[in-house]
C-alpha cells in the first residue's frame, strides 16, 4: 500500500504532514537513515546504511534479520535511543508530520523537547530482557505509575485504576496483588506482560519492540506474540517488532522488512515475503528457520545411525533433586522440588533430547548427569567412569569459555590437566580439532572476545571433545545464535557424532531443533518426566495433552 | 598503536590517563634518584641555616635543623612509596587469598571470616594501628606490618565479591567438568577475570597507604628520626608552619602529586587493554 510512497517522495521534505494514503494515515516515516560508530583503530563501522521505511497507523511491522544487521539500531534511532557515540545521518524521521532528527543545534534542542513529550505517551517500547528492563527496586505499581505521572494529570485512585485495567489488559489477572511486588517476585512472563502493560498505558501510537520473546521459551512466546497482536489491533497502535525469528513475525506482522549488515534486503507484505520472497538471502533465512519433517529425513536417518548399539552409556534412575531456598540464619529452609523421580537411559551413538519450558528442570537434571551437582536423591551411572568422560557445551558461548585465556590455551587445558602429552603433541592435537570443527588455526591466539558467538561456539564444542568423551550433554547450544549460525552449528554437530560415534543429551526449547537432530525425546514439565519416546513418534502422536500444548497443536 | 596507545580512547589523548601518567613519572624519577643522589646529606644538619627560605642553594628551603629539605623530600618520597607498596603487597596478598577462599567456598567459614572481616573494617583503622605500634613498638617494619594487616579486608571485600559472581559461571562449570582442581580453578581461571577490579582496588589502596604512612608518621608511630618521610617532614614542619611554610609545602606537594597521579590513573584502570 505504500509503493507509492516509496518511488515519488523520496526528495519530499516536510510536507509529508497528515498525509492519507487510502484509509490508512501515515505515522512514521524514516528516510535515508545511516547510523555509524567510531572503531577504535580509527575510521568508523557503518552499521544501518541507508534505511528507509514507513508505518501507517495500527499496522504491524516485522524487522527480521540477523544479529549485527542493525534492525535493532535502525528502530532505537526512531526512539532517540542511540549509543552515545553513534553518528547519525538521515534526511528525516518523520513521526505523525514531525522531524524526530533534528541536525543544527537548534533543531536538536527542539528534538529533544518534542521527544520528551512524546516518548512514553506517544511511542513506547519493549525491551528484550524483562529482568533488566523493569527497575529491580521498585514495586509494579511504582514502575507502572512513573509514565501516567509524566503525561496524565491523574489523581492517585485513578491512576490504580489505569493500572489494573492496563494488567488485566495484558492478562495479568489478579493485578491488584501483583501492585506491591517486585519484579524478581515474577516469572519471565509475567514479567513481559508487565512491561507490555506499562508501555500500553497510555495506549500509545507506536509501540516498539526489540524482540521481546527471544529470552522466553517457546509456549510463553507463543502466548506473548498473540497478547501482543491483540492490544496493538484492540488500541489501534502501530508496533514495530523486531526479531531474529521469522516464525514469529510471520504470526504477527502485516508487512516485514529483512535487513542484512545495515541494508533493507527485501520488503513486502507477509505473503510476499513467505510466499514469493525474491532474493536469495530471504529465501535462506526461511530456510533455516522453517525446518520440516522432510529435511530431517535427510540429515538424520542417512546417518545410518538408526541402529545405535545397544550398549547403555547413561542410565538415570528415579533421580530427584530438591533445592534449598532461603538458607538464612534463622529462617526454616525452604525446599523446593525441581526434578523428581525421573528415569531413563540412553544407548551409545544415540541422540536424546530433553525438552520442556524455561524452569521444567531439564538444566537441573543436566547438572545431576554432569556430576556438578552431588546432592541428589537416585542414582545416576554414566558408562566406566573414566576421568573427563562427561563433557557438556553450554548455551552461551560468552560465558562458559575462560575470557581471560587464548583459545590454545582454553582447547588444550583439558588435555594438560587429563593427559602425559607434551607441548608439542598438544599443540598438535589442539590443530587436529580446529580442523575438525571448521575453525582456522589462527583462532588460537585470539582471546574469546574476538571471536563471533558461531565462532565462540565451535571453540566451546572442541573443547569438549577434544578429550574423546563417551557422553556430551549439550545444553541448548544453539538457542543464544542466529538462525543461519544455528544451521550450521547443528550440522558441525551432527556430523561430528556422526564420524566419531558421540552419544549426545540435547537439552532445548526449540522444538524444531530437537526434532531435527534426535533419536528419541523426553518431554519435561515442572521436574517430572510427561512423555517419552521415539522422536517422529512423539511429533507425530503426541499422547499427552502438555506435548500437544508444546508443539502448538490445540 | 604505538607505545602510548593506552593513553588513548576512540583515537583522542586520554586526558586523565595522561596527566596521571606525567605525575606518577615524575614521583617515581624523583624518589628513584633520591635513593642515589640527593643534592645535600638529607640528615646533615646546619644550625647557621635555620628555617632558611627557597634559594639557588636550597630550592625549598631548610627546616629547623638546617637540614636540605629538596633533599629529604627526595629521600623521604622514597621512604614513603615504599610503605605504601609494601602495605599494598601485604593487603592484596592477604585480601587474594581471604577472598578467594571466601568467595569461592562459600559456606560457615565464608560467614565467619567476614563477620571478622566487619569487625575489622569498622574500628578507624589509624585507631588499630596505634594498638599495634604500641604493642610491637614503633619503625618502619611494623608500620608496614600493622597497616598492611589492615588493608587486608578492603581486598578479601573486592576479590570476594568477584568470586561471588564469577563461579557462577558456566567457564568454571566447564573447569571442572575438564577435571581442573579447586585451587587451579582459583587462581588460574578466576583470578585473571577479577583483574579489572583488583587493579582499581591495588590504586585505591596504594594512595590510602601513602596518606596512612603520613598519618602514622605524623603521630611520630611511623618512621623515626632523623630518617625523612612525607608524613615525618610534615609532622616536623608543624610547630613552625607560620615561620617556615616551605619545609610543609614541599612533602605535601609530594603526596598530592603521587596520590593524584596514581588516582587519575586508576580511573580508567577497569578498562581493560590488551
Amino acid at each position: 500500500m505504500d509503493k507509492k510512497h516509496d518511488s515519488s517522495e523520496d526528495n519530499g521534505c516536510l510536507t509529508v504532514k497528515t498525509e492519507t494514503v487510502g484509509a490508512c494515515r501515515e505515522l512514521l516515516r524514516v528516510k535515508n537513515l545511516s547510523i555509524s560508530f567510531p572503531m577504535p583503530t580509527g575510521g568508523r563501522k557503518t552499521v544501518v546504511d541507508g534505511v528507509s521505511y514507513s508505518l501507517t497507523e495500527g499496522e504491524i511491522l516485522g524487522i527480521a534479520g540477523e544479529s549485527g544487521s542493525g534492525k535493532s539500531m535502525s528502530a532505537l534511532a526512531v526512539m532517540g535511543l542511540l549509543p552515545e557515540n553513534a553518528l547519525r545521518t538521515c534526511d528525516g524521521i518523520f513521526f505523525d508530520g514531525t522531524n524526530l532528527c533534528g541536525r543544527s543545534k537548534k533543531e536538536k534542542k527542539a528534538e529533544e523537547i518534542f521527544r520528551s513529550v512524546i516518548s512514553g505517551k506517544d511511542i513506547s517500547m519493549i525491551f528484550q530482557e524483562p529482568l533488566t528492563s523493569l527497575n529491580p527496586v521498585l514495586t509494579i505499581k511504582k514502575q507502572m505509575e512513573e509514565p501516567l505521572l509524566l503525561h496524565t494529570g491523574l489523581s492517585g485512585e485513578e491512576r490504580n485504576k489505569v493500572i489494573i485495567e492496563a494488567l488485566s489488559q495484558a492478562e495479568l489477572k489478579n493485578g491488584e496483588q501483583l501492585l506491591h511486588l517486585y519484579p524478581h517476585h515474577l516469572s519471565g512472563g509475567m514479567r513481559q506482560r508487565v512491561m507490555i502493560a506499562m508501555a500500553m498505558i497510555n495506549k500509545p501510537r507506536l509501540l516498539i519492540a526489540d524482540e521481546p520473546t527471544t529470552a522466553l521459551d517457546a509456549v510463553t512466546e507463543r502466548e506473548i506474540v498473540a497478547l501482543i497482536k491483540r492490544i496493538a489491533r484492540e488500541n489501534h497502535t502501530a508496533v514495530i517488532f523486531i526479531s531474529h525469528d521469522l516464525g514469529v513475525l510471520k504470526e504477527l506482522c502485516d508487512r516485514l522488512i529483512i535487513m542484512k549488515d545495515g541494508r533493507i534486503v527485501e520488503q513486502g507484505t507477509k505473503a510476499q515475503i513467505f510466499e514469493a520472497p525474491r532474493e536469495a538471502y530471504t529465501r535462506r533465512l526461511l530456510q533455516a528457520t522453517v525446518k520440516g519433517p522432510k529435511e530431517r529425513e535427510n540429515t538424520r536417518t542417512a546417518n545410518g545411525n538408526g541402529e545405535s548399539s545397544e550398549t547403555t552409556v547413561l542410565s538415570v534412575d528415579h533421580v530427584s533433586v530438591a533445592y534449598k531456598r532461603n538458607p538464612g540464619l534463622l529462617k526454616k529452609t525452604e525446599k523446593k522440588q525441581a526434578v523428581s523421580e525421573v528415569s531413563f537411559s540412553v544407548r551409545q551413538g544415540e541422540i536424546f533430547g530433553i525438552v520442556g519450558e524455561s524452569g521444567c528442570g531439564k538444566s537441573t537434571l543436566l547438572k545431576v548427569i554432569s556430576g556438578l551437582l552431588p546432592e541428589h536423591d537416585g542414582k545416576v551411572t554414566c558408562g566406566s567412569g573414566k576421568k573427563a568422560g562427561i563433557q557438556m557445551v553450554f548455551q552461551d558461548p560468552y560465558t562458559s569459555l575462560n575470557p581471560a585465556k587464548r583459545v590454545g590455551w582454553i582447547l588444550e587445558e583439558p588435555l594438560r590437566l587429563n593427559t602425559a602429552l607434551t607441548k608439542e603433541e598438544r599443540h598438535a592435537r589442539v590443530c587436529e580439532m580446529l580442523k575438525e570443527t571448521e575453525l582456522a588455526e589462527d583462532v588460537i591466539n585470539r582471546y574469546v572476545a574476538e571471536l563471533s558467538g558461531g565462532q565462540r561456539q565451535r571453540v566451546a564444542i572442541a573443547a569438549a571433545l577434544i578429550m574423546k568423551p563417551e557422553l556430551v550433554l549439550l545444553d541448548e547450544p544453539v538457542s543464544a545464535l542466529d538462525v543461519t549460525v544455528q544451521a550450521q552449528i547443528l550440522n558441525l554437530l551432527l556430523r561430528l557424532q556422526r564420524e566419531h560415534g558421540l552419544t549426545y543429551v540435547f537439552v532445548s526449547h526449540d522444538m524444531a531443533v530437537v526434532r531435527k537432530i534426535c533419536d528419541r525425546v523426553m518431554v519435561m514439565k515442572k521436574g517430572c518426566m510427561v512423555e517419552c519416546g521415539a522422536t517422529e513418534d512423539l511429533f507425530l502422536r503426541p499422547k499427552e495433552e502438555y506435548t500437544k500444548k508444546l508443539l502448538g497443536i490445540e | 598503536m604505538g607505545a602510548f596507545g593506552w593513553m588513548r580512547k576512540n583515537g583522542k589523548l586520554n586526558i586523565n590517563r595522561s596527566i596521571g601518567f606525567v605525575l606518577v613519572l615524575f614521583a617515581v624519577l624523583v624518589s628513584f634518584i633520591g635513593c642515589f643522589f640527593t643534592p645535600y646529606d638529607p640528615n646533615a644538619m646546619n644550625a647557621e641555616l635555620k628555617n632558611a627560605a627557597p634559594s639557588f642553594l636550597h630550592w625549598f628551603g631548610t627546616d629547623n635543623f638546617g637540614r636540605d629539605v629538596f633533599s629529604r623530600v627526595m629521600k623521604g618520597a622514597g621512604t614513603t612509596f615504599l610503605v605504601g607498596l609494601s602495605v599494598v603487597a601485604i593487603g592484596a596478598v592477604g585480601g587474594c587469598l581471604l577472598g578467594a577462599f571466601t568467595g569461592y567456598f562459600g559456606g560457615k567459614a565464608d560467614l565467619i571470616l567476614m563477620r571478622i572481616n566487619d569487625a575489622v573494617a569498622a574500628i578507624p583503622s589509624i585507631l588499630l594501628a596505634l594498638v599495634f605500634v604500641s604493642v610491637f613498638g614503633s619503625g618502619t617494619w611494623q608500620l608496614i606490618a600493622a597497616l598492611g594487616i589492615l588493608f587486608i579486608p578492603s581486598f578479601a571485600r573486592v576479590v570476594r565479591s568477584g568470586f561471588l559472581v564469577q563461579k557462577e559461571l558456566d567457564y568454571v562449570k566447564n573447569a571442572r567438568l575438564m577435571g581442573a582442581g579447586h585451587l587451579r580453578i582459583m587462581f588460574v581461571y578466576i583470578l585473571p577475570n577479577i583483574r579489572g577490579s583488583l587493579l582499581s582496588a591495588l590504586a585505591i589502596g596504594f594512595n590510602n597507604a601513602v596518606l596512612s604512612e603520613a598519618a602514622m608518621s605524623y603521630l611520630s608511630l611511623g618512621v623515626q628520626p632523623p630518617d625523612a618521610s612525607l608524613g615525618r617532614m610534615l609532622s616536623e614542619a608543624q610547630p613552625y608552619i607560620f615561620r617556615a611554610q616551605w619545609s610543609a609545602v614541599a612533602p605535601g606537594m609530594m603526596i598530592l602529586i603521587s596520590v593524584l597521579g596514581v588516582g587519575l590513573l586508576s580511573l580508567e584502570g577497569g578498562e581493560k587493554h590488551g
